[in-house]
């Protein structure tokens, strides 16, 4: 988890957000990660016209190649394309990456204005609940999940899910709080406007910015998680082509072909480096504390 | 502040027993019979029977926590399934080198110090764009690509390090030169994360009053930001890594499967595969305890330094 | 102030980093000069979790315990299963239920626990039958009525019944070891990993566990010397890592997957010698009688034919072992020799449309080993051409372990791997009705197995002793609920400075390791 989001997420102002996608083009940095992202995401949804070879086919007879023409990043102990399904893979990155973070935020931020707006015990029970997620190392959450259910993509999502929600719940809690004493929300209620259409009409615009860079640099964890669970043999069913299961295959094999390894590497450091370069960029542009008097 | 303090200190209490008193419930429910990892494929079905009245497995989920719970107030932390001996024993045997593992990555962090330092007093220089695009770049690098590039380059190519396990203890040459790979998988993140921290603090700082102060009595650049700057600017990296305990063990469990290093992530990792429960539970146990400290701990220095902290609720 | 110290702290790690370094790279040009002599490091994929012959469990466990603990006979090395005297002087069969042995004297215990004699032998074996002992192996010893003491090395061992694996799976395996009565009786009768007295070639001279353990020579030991002044065994658990560490000289002797043998024999590391050696081990695709979806034989057949054995040899074990004729081994009493006719994709789809089944979709649990991932990959692809989807899960070695007591009936495909003394009572034992659910994974119900499996126990005729495990094996396959896949080969990989003591399935015999020189 990105541990210092706390500072730069308070004394957030609001910006238009053709102003954001004007700084992010404007930097250099922002904009290759907005392309690195950009193009992976294509590279997801055109999987199917992209990769060169049907990513479970198999062809024994010519396992473990190197790098060739017909197979640019070789094949694996199977025969099978590496370069296809490292594309392949891309789709159940992002699409565990996508699914499993927006689902966290769903539930974080319900529970975190639960616990902001609710009464003080009921805040408490959520900031404990919070706190004791926290207090697992990921991983070893996610061996005793894994082990529970029975290794699968829906097994992974409910563990990022799980694991990443308090973070958002904080975020939204703060917010909510923040708000709760400000004078215009007060004059609101005493309008008789009820709580809900405050917070949506407050506190969620006030949040979105936060929400959106943490989930940005949350991306890359949530995806070594399931390279990391399926390097372990713990992540998604074979043959799904998943990043973490080419690189489990890469290890095995590393004596055979060395080059499984490392292409599988390649997309999971691609993929770190455009939403990191990207989260970062839009702290520059949200956070007013670096942003002063730069650029 | 005192006050505070234990308030801070039970609550760390509270959230370590539900943490484990939810694993417990957890890795109880996971299927795999401890009595199979016990007595082997020959046993039969009466000794099975047997060892889970005495594991007290045959109880339900909620009395075997009171049993656990019983057993933790008088230091019993329960016994290998697999040797019988004290789980405490074996825990602490492999706790060491995990510390030595995390303590000398978070060493090798601070390498990011003077680097994010430089950055900030050259703010948006070349030198700074440069280093911010690499620290940024390899601050999410996932230690499973780290461990296992090095693992491919270093250790299998280029055959300079070894590749399994801790080294001797005896020798601490020995063991330094089996410890250098991990800590730089695990440390390597840590250095950029560390860059970007201080060079945000740091700037902070310099444009704080005393050390505009200390510019305008033209005291040497140098000694302003050695002596003035930089000590107020590294304040925030301590706390910081205390509540970064979580995420490093996390990252150790990968690397010392990598590495074939014993410690409590490969411990952990391993007893949880074997369904070796009780090795289970006190590895989590040892973990959450130093996770919490941590966090408690960052949190109690930054109410120390930041009396504004102590109004926050949490 | 605080901080203040922090920097000065820093700063001197920072300079003692630096001189590390140097000094670290000085070190590293040294040791490599260094020659070792009379050591030799061993590498096993585990650490011992237990010492006593009566509850061990893993392969870790049977090296230890060969090593720390005489038997009346034991395994030979070399290539074909033999017994040779150990312990004993000379033992021989009187009756059918009568064995006659005498010890050889002089045999002494570490410690103060004297000399090595019949009331030990006595004791390690009628432990087994104290039904407060709890062993899981009993059955090793169950016809055993007792061992009786001519003097203090002479003892004669009484059966209930004729028990023809005593000689091939009890007096030569673990459970033929010999502890010290008076050292167990001091630790209560059992003992985990301290084990107060041993008598073998070599004794433990420390252990860190997870880490490793030092052997060194036992100066009690009667029998032909021990070659190396220090043996230093090594957990590993990842094949692979064990690969590497061989290459960079960690270890010496290492068992190796097979997958990595054809590129071990393209490129030999220097001095690397790769000793490829069958093992009664069987791998297996077993299918589930029991499950409704399987309940008709057709469907089971034609499962069979439509998975390329040939290819998941070639893609998971690199061609290495050679295709399985069932569930005897080469080389061992029941042996058929006759190999599975080839995949035959056209006679599956016959079967499966006489049966009336067409969309089927099938599970099978697989370990999560390369091996396994990757053969079930195979069996995916080729019953997909036969229109049968099957999904592969996975599963770690806890709940693999559990799968049939998990999920009973509802098991429908398991690729499976038992390992196997050289006695073919103890790969049939699994498969008898009692079994089902608990090994008996395939849920093979067949009175006609039950009763040859109890009545080979006690056939000593080899001729009449072979005709009915072909008959047994003949049941399996009718059954159709087993497809052999292979016998895996051990691979080991040693350096060629050290003769090696390996029993016929490649299992270290670390007693009679000798370095060359």
């Amino acid at each position: 988890m990105p541990l210092d989001q706390k500072r730069g997420l308070q004394n957030f102002t609001d910006k238009p957000s053709t102003m954001v996608v004007s700084r992010l083009f404007r930097d250099p940095m922002g904009l290759v990660g907005l392309l690195i992202v950009i193009s992976f995401v294509m590279v997801a949804i055109f999987a199917d016209f992209l990769a060169p070879y049907d990513p479970s086919k198999i062809d024994i007879l010519n396992k473990l190649q190197g790098p060739s023409a017909e197979h640019l990043f070789g094949t694996d102990q199977l025969g099978r394309d590496t370069l296809s399904r490292l594309i392949f893979g891309t789709q159940i990155a992002l699409m565990v990456a996508g699914v499993s973070i927006g689902l966290a935020v769903l539930i974080g931020s319900i529970l975190g204005v639960i616990a902001g707006y609710g009464p003080n015990w009921l805040d408490f029970v959520i900031m404990l609940l919070f706190d004791m997620v926290r207090s697992y190392p990921v991983i070893m959450f996610a061996l005793a999940v894994v082990v529970l259910f029975g290794p699968s993509l829906y097994t992974i999502m409910a563990i990022i899910v799980a694991t990443s929600f308090p973070t958002y719940g904080r975020l939204m809690r703060t917010q909510t709080q923040s708000l709760r004493q400000a004078e215009y929300i007060l004059s609101a209620r005493a309008l008789g406007i009820g709580a809900p259409r405050i917070l949506l009409k407050h506190v969620l615009p006030n949040a979105i910015g936060p929400i959106l860079i943490i989930a940005s640099m949350d991306v890359p964890f949530v995806i070594a998680l399931e390279a990391g669970l399926s390097f372990l043999g713990l992540g998604v069913r074979p043959p799904t082509p998943s990043w973490g299961s080419i690189l489990n295959d890469g290890y095995t094999y590393i004596r055979n072909s060395k080059w499984i390894l490392i292409s599988a590497g390649i997309p999971l450091i691609l993929v770190t480096i455009g939403f990191t370069f990207l989260g970062e960029q839009l702290r520059d542009i949200f956070d007013p504390k670096i942003d002063r008097g730069s650029r | 502040m005192v006050f505070y303090a234990i308030k801070r200190i039970v609550l760390a209490i509270l959230i370590i027993a539900s943490a484990v008193s939810t694993m417990f419930v957890m890795i109880h429910a996971v299927p795999g019979d401890p009595a199979n990892v016990m007595l082997g494929p020959r046993a039969t079905p009466e000794i099975k029977e047997a060892l889970r009245a005495r594991l007290h497995l045959d109880q339900p989920l909620t009395t075997q926590l009171f049993y656990f719970f019983k057993g933790l107030i008088s230091g019993n932390f329960g016994f290998d399934l697999r040797s019988n001996r004290p789980v405490l024993d074996i825990v602490l045997e492999q706790l060491p080198h995990t510390l030595i593992l995390v303590s000398s990555a978070l060493i090798v962090s601070t390498f990011g110090i003077p680097v994010g330092c430089y950055a900030a007093i050259h703010r948006n220089g070349r030198f700074d764009r440069i280093v911010g695009a690499i620290s940024v770049s390899i601050i999410a690098m996932p230690a499973i690509v780290v461990g296992l590039y090095m693992l491919l380059f270093f250790s299998v190519e280029l055959r300079l390090f070894p590749v399994i396990g801790a080294g001797d203890s005896q020798d601490w040459l020995n063991y330094l030169w089996h410890l250098t790979l991990p800590v730089v998988t695990i440390g390597i993140a840590w250095i950029g994360y560390l860059s970007r921290l201080v060079r945000a603090s740091m700037i902070e700082v310099l444009n704080q009053n005393h050390v505009r102060m200390a510019r305008a009595f033209g005291l040497p650049e140098v000694r302003v930001i050695s002596r003035y700057a930089l000590r107020i600017a590294v304040l925030p990296t301590i706390t910081m890594m205390g509540v970064s305990v979580a995420f490093i063990l996390s990252s150790t469990v990968i690397t010392e499967i990598i590495f074939a290093r014993p410690g409590l992530g490969s411990l952990l990792y391993e007893s949880v595969l074997s369904r070796n429960y009780p090795l289970v539970m006190g590895t989590v146990l040892v973990s959450t305890i130093f996770i919490v400290s941590g966090t408690t701990i960052a949190d109690l220095i930054n109410a120390a330094l930041d009396p504004r902290a102590l109004q926050e609720t949490d | 102030m605080l901080k203040l110290k922090l920097l000065t702290i820093m700063a001197r790690f920072f300079r003692n980093l630096s001189l590390a370094a140097v000094v670290c790279s000085v070190y590293l040009v040294g040791t490599i000069s260094i020659a070792k002599s009379a050591e030799l490091n061993v590498r096993l994929g585990e650490d011992f979790t237990t010492l006593d012959p009566a509850f061990w469990q893993s392969g870790a466990d049977y090296t230890m315990i060969n090593v720390l603990f005489p038997k009346l006979i034991e395994f030979k090395s070399g290539s074909e299963w033999e017994y040779e005297l150990q312990a004993a002087e000379s033992i021989e069969q009187i009756d059918d239920v009568t064995i006659k042995f005498k010890l050889k004297p002089g045999l002494m215990w570490t410690g103060n626990y004297g000399e090595v004699t019949t009331e030990d032998v006595k004791y390690s074996y009628e432990r087994y039958i104290d039904p407060a002992l709890e062993s899981p192996i009993i059955g090793d010893w169950l016809p055993l009525k007792e061992v009786e003491i001519v003097d203090k090395y002479n003892g004669i061992i009484h059966l209930k019944e004729p028990f023809a694996p005593i000689w091939w799976s009890t007096l030569p395996y673990t459970s033929g070891a010999i502890v010290s009565k008076k050292a167990t009786e001091e630790a209560g009768g059992k003992f985990t990993t301290d084990p107060g007295a041993t008598a073998g070639a070599y004794k433990i001279q420390s252990w860190v566990p997870r880490e490793k353990t030092v052997l060194v020579p036992h100066d009690g030991w009667n029998g032909p010397k021990a070659g190396f002044e220090k043996i230093t065994i090594l957990p590993i658990q990842e094949p692979k890592s064990a690969e590497i560490a061989f290459e960079a000289g960690e270890i010496d002797i290492t068992e190796i997957s097979i997958g990595s043998v054809p590129n071990f024999k393209k490129s030999l590391p220097a001095g690397g010698v790769l000793d490829v050696r069958p093992t009664a081990d069987y791998t297996f695709l077993g299918i589930n009688i029991a499950n409704e979806d399987l309940s008709d034989v057709r469907v089971r057949q034609a499962i069979k034919k439509a998975i390329d054995i040939d290819a998941i040899l070639e893609g998971a074990y690199f061609g290495v072992p050679e295709k399985s004729t069932g569930l005897v081994a080469p080389g061992l009493v029941g042996y058929t020799g006759v190999a599975p006719g080839p995949r035959d994709v056209d006679g599956a789809k016959t079967l499966l449309a006489e049966a009336g089944v067409n969309n089927l979709s099938l599970e099978v649990d697989v370990l999560n080993t390369a091996e396994f991932t990757t053969a079930a990959q195979i069996i995916q692809a080729n019953l997909g051409e036969v229109g049968i989807n099957l999904q592969i899960n996975q599963l770690d070695s806890g709940a693999f372990w559990n799968v049939a007591a998990d999920r009973k009936e509802a098991l429908q495909l398991t690729l499976n791997n038992y390992t196997s003394p050289p006695d073919p009572s103890w790969s049939t034992q699994w498969f008898l009705r009692d079994q089902k659910g608990i090994w008996n994974w395939v849920w093979l119900d067949s009175e006609e197995f039950d009763n040859l499996h109890f009545a080979a126990l006690k056939e000593t005729d080899i001729k009449k002793r072979e005709n009915m495990y072909f008959e047994m094996q003949r049941v399996m396959d009718e059954s159709g609920g087993f497809l052999f896949i292979m016998h895996p080969p051990s691979v080991i990989l040693y350096r060629d400075n050290i003769k090696p003591g390996l029993y016929p399935n490649g299992g270290l015999k670390l007693s009679e390791f000798q370095p060359i020189n």
